[in-house]
């Protein structure tokens, strides 16, 4: 990875305001920044920063109020489909099983029923939801939900998977257990996935697996802070170093 | 919902007003003197129109507020006991069922009959009639609501004690808000639709009429004056809109507050602050008109609200849970004689009734027209099922189009009241006149037409309504992940609009009936148009012959096609519906 690279995805400028009935909110204000392929991006940033929304401007859901959002240099003007997301309401439809709802996002990209099959049951497996291939989302529990969310993203194979506190409502086990998956098939350069930006309130969570963290900041909305994290990998959380890098983004977003 | 902020000199206004309203309509009633007999040939004119709109907009709010009250006091009761719930829901059914004109002998019996004929007998029975389009689906409202209150909130009520009335402020009339107003919007376009029916109360050779709109637009068309016709819906149309506007959209949005809403940030989405199915594409601007009209209606309404807290909840509230839900021991021995034995005379005196009515109607001879009910029944089903398919056709593509387009559905669905509230049998002669007698086609087509006017409103307010709930992230996700235009309409838009579909065919349904029984027989240009169907037999039953036997074999034989059709078919398809296509997954 060198730093003369075109960005994989840049930001230009890129305001995004929503009108409400008492006035016109500015959630981002003129941000600037650039990710390279391969990176682990972390966002973190108090509630109502804006954290969700850069994420729709990277996906495309949302085109920005002023400024250009770039992926390997073009202008984006559509649903970027090398970027999956993973909500943070999970976003399942209730009338389809776990199977189809990771099915459904294959629909388009892959003809072959069986191909397709194949690739669902492999994520199923992946995120540990074997036997609940013919369940109702109502009949899940908040952690199995997140987790069809995250089959569904990783099943595009995606080039950049954005996620939207993909881990808060799991418990300790299943979340280490995730989170040790996510980083394998990040660090693995045979599949098309090489970079995450994944949003999270946790800053622990945030140090242990990305390397770069951004800070977002409420009112004005602006990145606050954006830090390189070069502490070594896999990472300790006792590791003096570990313990001083989280107080200082503590301190940041204080 | 309690103690609007009005200043002392606007409350006295509107008191002013008000007696002053009910000073001249007073005055009007004695007026009009007794004189009302058969159907005058006198002419309307334009002249009369404000009038006659005023009157009947007078009618319709107090048939909404008697309509408010019997929802209050039947949805409450029936959601609250057990028995109260097994009796009073096959009972709204069969009332919803019913199509107006079969209340005219009930009408007339009660009102009309007691008064001698007098006006205001008269008027009583047309208003009577106004409530008979509009309080049964209020009262499901209720009842609905407060069945769908989740047990958390109920128990954290309980929790801290709130009983009595308090319970009824805090936790019930909160929750039966929005559907009660969404449910209001219904109502009053139903009662605008009825309103001809309603004011021309005839049985056999009876005849009353009363000035009113509805009466103006069929006088009109008795006339042949399509321009009398065209002025006449204008200003009807023009009072629904500017009610639309002044009432409606901002209840509507007050309505909002009292939905309970899930967690997300998500939730606000540029789509979800329409979330109730409700008319409302500038619902985030209220304008200082409209809450002034807001003011002075709360204004107007706080007595009513007073008399409500004084009298009525306490009768709704305190009595059933004296009676029998709080069980024997909390009330005296006497109140409960009292209470038990008036009830078991009532009980004695309608199963006497009932024998009685029973024993009149199986005695022969019977009457000729006895083998030509279930033909007709059939006929006029096919005709039912021909209309409801047809608004399908047309509604359920549109939904596919608009779905994702919050400006276009608003319009659509201002433009869904206004369609829903034109009487359908004022529209007849323009319908016939234009379109029958230029295109051809004949009655037969014309009488599907007039269905389809009655019919399609419901579908399309429903299933609007229905795609407008489709929250945000769900949205968003299926967009995230590039489904084609045909994939999102068959994963998300259709199966997210599948239960207010199956509601609005339902409610279509009912509503296909009543419109029905006006459909197949009119009178236009004292030339008698009719269609051979159940609607006509009735029709003819009442106008013509008015007899009582015949009449109560066709109501009887519809109402109970109808509920068993309800319940056989409608009911589990809704239920199956509801639960699996439901969001809160
Ligand atoms: N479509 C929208 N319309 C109006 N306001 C919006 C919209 N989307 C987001 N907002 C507002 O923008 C602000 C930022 O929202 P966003 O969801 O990005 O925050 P967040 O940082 O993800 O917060 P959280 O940590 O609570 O998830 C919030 O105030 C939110 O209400
Ligand atoms: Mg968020």
């Amino acid at each position: 990875m060198s730093i003369t690279t075109t960005p994989l995805f840049e930001f230009q400028h890129v305001t995004q305001r929503f009108k409400l009935p008492q006035g016109d909110l500015t959630v981002l204000d003129d941000v600037t920044f650039s990710a390279q392929e391969g990176e682990f991006i972390a966002i973190v940033g108090p509630s109502g920063a804006g954290k969700s929304t850069l994420l729709r401007l990277i996906n495309g859901l949302l085109p920005p109020s002023s400024g250009t959002v770039l992926y390997k240099g073009k202008p984006q003007h559509a649903i970027n489909l090398e970027t999956a997301m993973v909500f943070q309401n999970f976003a399942l439809l209730p009338w389809l099983t776990v199977f189809q709802n990771i099915e459904l996002g294959l629909e388009t990209r892959m003809s072959d029923p069986n191909a397709r099959r194949k690739r669902v049951e492999y994520y199923i497996g992946k995120v540990g939801l074997d036997g609940h291939e013919e369940a109702y989302p109502r009949e899940l529990s908040g952690g199995m939900k997140q987790r069809v969310g995250l089959a569904r993203a990783l099943a595009v194979e995606p080039e950049v998977i954005l996620m939207d506190e993909p881990f808060s409502s799991l418990d300790v086990l299943t979340s280490i257990n995730l989170r040790d998956e996510l980083l394998d098939i990040w660090s693995d350069r045979d599949n098309l996935l090489n970079t995450v930006v994944m949003v999270t309130h946790m800053i622990e969570e945030a140090l242990e697996l990305a390397d770069r963290i951004l800070i977002l900041s409420r009112k004005p909305g602006i990145i606050a802070a954006d830090l390189k994290v070069d502490l070594p990998r896999p990472r300790d959380k006792r590791d003096p170093a570990f313990i001083e890098m989280v107080d200082k983004v503590f301190s940041l977003i204080a | 919902m309690q103690s609007p902020q009005v200043s002392k000199i606007q409350t006295s206004l509107i008191y002013i007003l008000l007696l002053g309203a009910v000073f001249g309509i007073i005055q009007i009633l004695y007026h009009g003197g007794v004189h009302l007999t058969e159907l005058t040939a006198e002419n309307v004119t334009i002249k009369e129109l404000p009038s006659e709109l005023a009157l009947s907009f007078f009618r319709m709010v107090i048939s909404y507020l008697a309509s408010l009250i019997f929802a209050y006091f039947f949805g409450l009761t029936a959601a609250r006991s057990k028995w109260g719930e097994r009796i009073i829901l096959p009972m709204l059914d069969i009332f919803q069922s019913m199509p107006v004109v079969t209340f005219f002998p009930a009408a007339i019996a009660m009102f009309i009959g007691i008064t001698q004929g007098h006006r205001l007998g008269v008027e009583m029975a047309a208003t009577f009639l106004i409530f008979t389009s509009q309080a049964w689906n209020m009262a499901f409202a209720v009842y609905e609501s407060v069945k769908a209150i989740p047990s958390e909130q109920q128990e954290v009520i309980d929790s801290f004690g709130v009983t009595g009335s308090l319970r009824f402020w805090r936790l019930f009339a909160p929750a039966s808000v929005p559907r009660l107003v969404y449910n209001s919007i219904l109502s009053w376009s139903n009662g605008w639709f009825f309103l001809v029916a309603c004011e021309i109360i005839a049985v056999g050779r009876v005849k009353y009429q009363l000035p009113g709109i509805g009466n103006f637009l069929s006088r009109a068309a008795e006339q042949d004056d399509i321009r009398l016709i065209l002025w006449g819906l204008a200003a009807l149309i023009s009072l629904v809109l500017l009610m639309d506007y002044m009432i409606w959209r901002p209840a509507s949005q007050w309505a909002l507050r009292f939905k309970h809403d899930s967690n997300s940030s998500e939730q606000l989405h540029e789509n979800t602050h329409l979330n109730l199915p409700i008319p409302g594409f500038f619902l985030a601007s209220i304008t200082p008109i409209q809450l002034y009209a807001n003011k002075l209606i709360r204004a107007f309404f706080s007595p009513v609200v007073w008399i409500f807290e004084e009298i009525i909840l306490p009768l709704i509230w305190d009595l059933p849970h004296y009676l029998w839900i709080n069980g024997p021991k909390a009330v005296t021995r006497s109140t409960k004689i009292i209470s038990y034995g008036a009830l078991t005379f009532l009980f004695v005196h309608f199963v006497i009734l009932l024998v009685q009515l029973s024993i009149q109607l199986l005695t022969p001879p019977y009457p000729s027209i006895l083998k030509d009910i279930p033909g007709a029944i059939l006929v006029s089903t096919l005709r039912v099922v021909i209309a409801l398919v047809i608004s399908l056709l047309w509604i359920v593509p549109v939904t596919l189009m608009v779905w994702d387009k919050p400006k276009i559905r608003g319009y659509l669905l201002t433009i869904a009241q206004i369609g829903a509230s034109l009487p359908a049998t004022a529209l007849f002669p323009l319908i016939i006149l234009i379109g029958v007698r230029k295109f051809g086609g004949g009655m037969e087509v014309s009488s599907i037409i007039l269905l389809i006017t009655g019919m399609q409103w419901y579908i399309l307010f429903n299933s609007l309504g229905g795609s407008m709930a489709i929250p945000a992230d769900i949205a968003d996700a299926t967009r995230s992940m590039g489904l084609t235009k045909l994939q999102t309409w068959k994963r998300l838009v259709l199966p997210a609009s599948r239960p207010a579909l199956i509601t609005g065919a339902i409610t279509a349904w009912g509503g296909g009936w009543n419109a029905l029984v006006v459909s197949e027989y009119i009178n236009f240009k004292s030339e008698l148009l009719e269609v051979y169907g159940i609607g006509a037999l009735i029709n003819n039953a009442v106008y013509k012959s008015g007899d009582t036997r015949t009449i109560t074999y066709c109501i009887f034989s519809l109402i109970l096609w109808i509920v068993l059709i309800n319940t056989l078919l409608w009911k589990p398809l809704y239920h199956g519906s509801l639960e699996r296509y439901k969001f809160d997954g």
